[in-house]
């Protein structure tokens, strides 16, 4: 017998939180990005009540129908604790670039800028893109180039008058990866960014870290 | 009006002003700007100005009518930058740097 | 507890001034600072700390649980977006040459682009140069 809708868990070849719908196009509809798209719905009629809801639910499914995304597990997994700590760390990241990059505007003196090249760790396109804007916000980075491949983050850092400015743009990027990734990764990946950040070997400074 | 609306009030219109300010600094830029990717990044920022001078008024109002507004501005206040840095810039070249020729005259 | 109110009130207020003055900061860095890539670096940052500041300062005033979420659905998705215009607008300006690369302290990625060059490509392009796609 066939059942209108097959949740994921009864279907183990499904994404999670998914649920499908049987027919000549095998239609699946993912639950969280519904979830999501009702949210926004209702944020902006800036009212909640029911009617919203349920025409937000109509409008969602409707989208999701009509343009269908690809079947892929995206991998990502929300872990609420580590998503508080990337949130903190962030702010405080922002404050200080911000007194950061003040401090450069008003420097009479002309800065040094340097483009160096962070590898990274984790290898999902998701985490390396949320990586990626993540690290927009640290002191001193401005994501110029994401090599794919490689995993390899090209960064532009404002004031690196000195090495040290650069090992700690560095270090920070690591920093900032293992957040990421613990706020929204998935096993496999935590476990990957717990290693030692891999050595680098920029001109002059090619000692492996530990 | 008591004390304390006073100075809510003072400080409110203050922010507007100042908002005004980097805004006219932001159009300098627009106007100077010596490729089309000053005036990209000029644009991103005015989209930003744009949500917080809103913010401001929604706050000296007490009113959240232009909130459905400033959501769209955020999202999608990128896409006019996207869509220069992207298509424009790659046929814009300033002859104003001096690398290519440079480099290349004395290697 | 009226005290407490009109105190969060005016907290909201200075923090909309703050907030208000880091962004006339950006926009001053947007003035003095010398090329692209620096000027990407003062659009970003303090444009996003003084937009989150002038958030948090409206949401002191207003109170409200449903305005609540879309102040904080507007930062997340400037958060969000503004990185992403950054960096495409930082790559092209890599690309087509407009960052002074002799200021430049070392440069990682221009031998990797060279590099990139040299190899042969699968499928003859039609455009030579890196700014291709």
């Amino acid at each position: 017998m066939k059942r209108f809708v097959t949740l994921s868990y009864r279907d183990p070849d499904l994404p999670p939180f998914s649920c499908a719908f049987p027919g000549r196009r095998g239609r699946v509809l993912d639950l969280p990005l519904i979830a999501w798209l009702t949210l926004i719905w209702v944020l902006l009629w800036s009212t909640l009540t029911w009617a919203n809801v349920v025409t937000g639910v109509v409008v969602a499914v409707a989208v999701c129908l009509a343009f269908p995304l690809p079947k892929v597990d995206l991998g990502l997994r929300l872990h609420p604790w580590g998503i508080l700590v990337l949130a903190g760390y962030l702010l405080y990241d922002m404050y200080t670039s911000g007194v950061q990059v003040t401090r450069q505007i008003f420097a009479g003196r002309p800065h040094r800028p340097a483009v160096i090249g962070v590898p990274l760790r984790c290898r999902s396109d998701l985490m390396l893109a949320a990586t990626a804007v993540a690290v927009s916000n640290v002191p001193g980075g401005s994501v110029i180039e994401v090599r794919r491949a490689t995993g390899t983050l090209f960064l532009h850092v404002l004031d690196a008058d000195r090495p040290e400015a650069l090992e700690a743009a560095r270090r920070s990027v690591w920093r900032l990866e293992a957040l990421t990734v613990r706020a929204f990764g998935t096993r496999d990946e935590i476990d990957r960014v717990s290693a030692p950040p891999p050595p680098t070997e920029p001109p002059g400074e090619g000692e492996a870290r530990s | 009006m008591s004390g304390p609306e006073t100075v809510d009030r003072v400080l409110l219109t203050a922010a507007v002003v100042v908002l005004v300010v980097a805004g006219m600094l932001l159009l300098v830029r627009i106007w100077r700007g010596p490729s089309m990717l000053d005036r990209a990044i000029a644009l991103d920022v005015c989209a930003a100005l744009i949500i917080a001078g809103l913010g401001a008024r929604s706050a000296a109002a007490l009113d959240s009518f232009y909130f459905p507004i400033m959501l769209v501005l955020a999202f999608l206040g990128f896409t006019g930058s996207v869509g220069i840095a992207r298509f424009i810039a790659v046929r814009d070249r300033p002859p104003a740097h001096r690398r290519p020729a440079g480099k290349e005259g004395k290697g | 507890m009226n005290v407490l109110l009109q105190i969060m009130d005016t907290a909201g207020a200075a923090l909309v001034f703050v907030g208000a003055v880091i962004c006339l900061l950006g926009a001053i860095g947007m003035l003095r600072l010398p090329d692209v890539l620096s000027r990407s670096h003062a659009a970003t940052k303090p444009q996003t700390l003084g937009l989150l500041l002038v958030l948090a300062g409206v949401a002191l005033r207003l109170r409200g649980g449903m305005d609540l979420a879309t102040l904080a659905l507007i930062g997340f998705f400037q958060l969000l977006t503004s990185p992403v215009a950054s960096h495409l607008v930082a790559r092209s300006a890599y690309r087509t040459g407009q960052v002074g690369h002799s200021e430049l302290l070392f440069d990682d990625l221009d031998e990797q682009l060279t590099v990139a060059e040299e190899e042969p490509e699968p499928g003859p392009g039609p455009k030579p140069g890196p700014e291709r796609d």
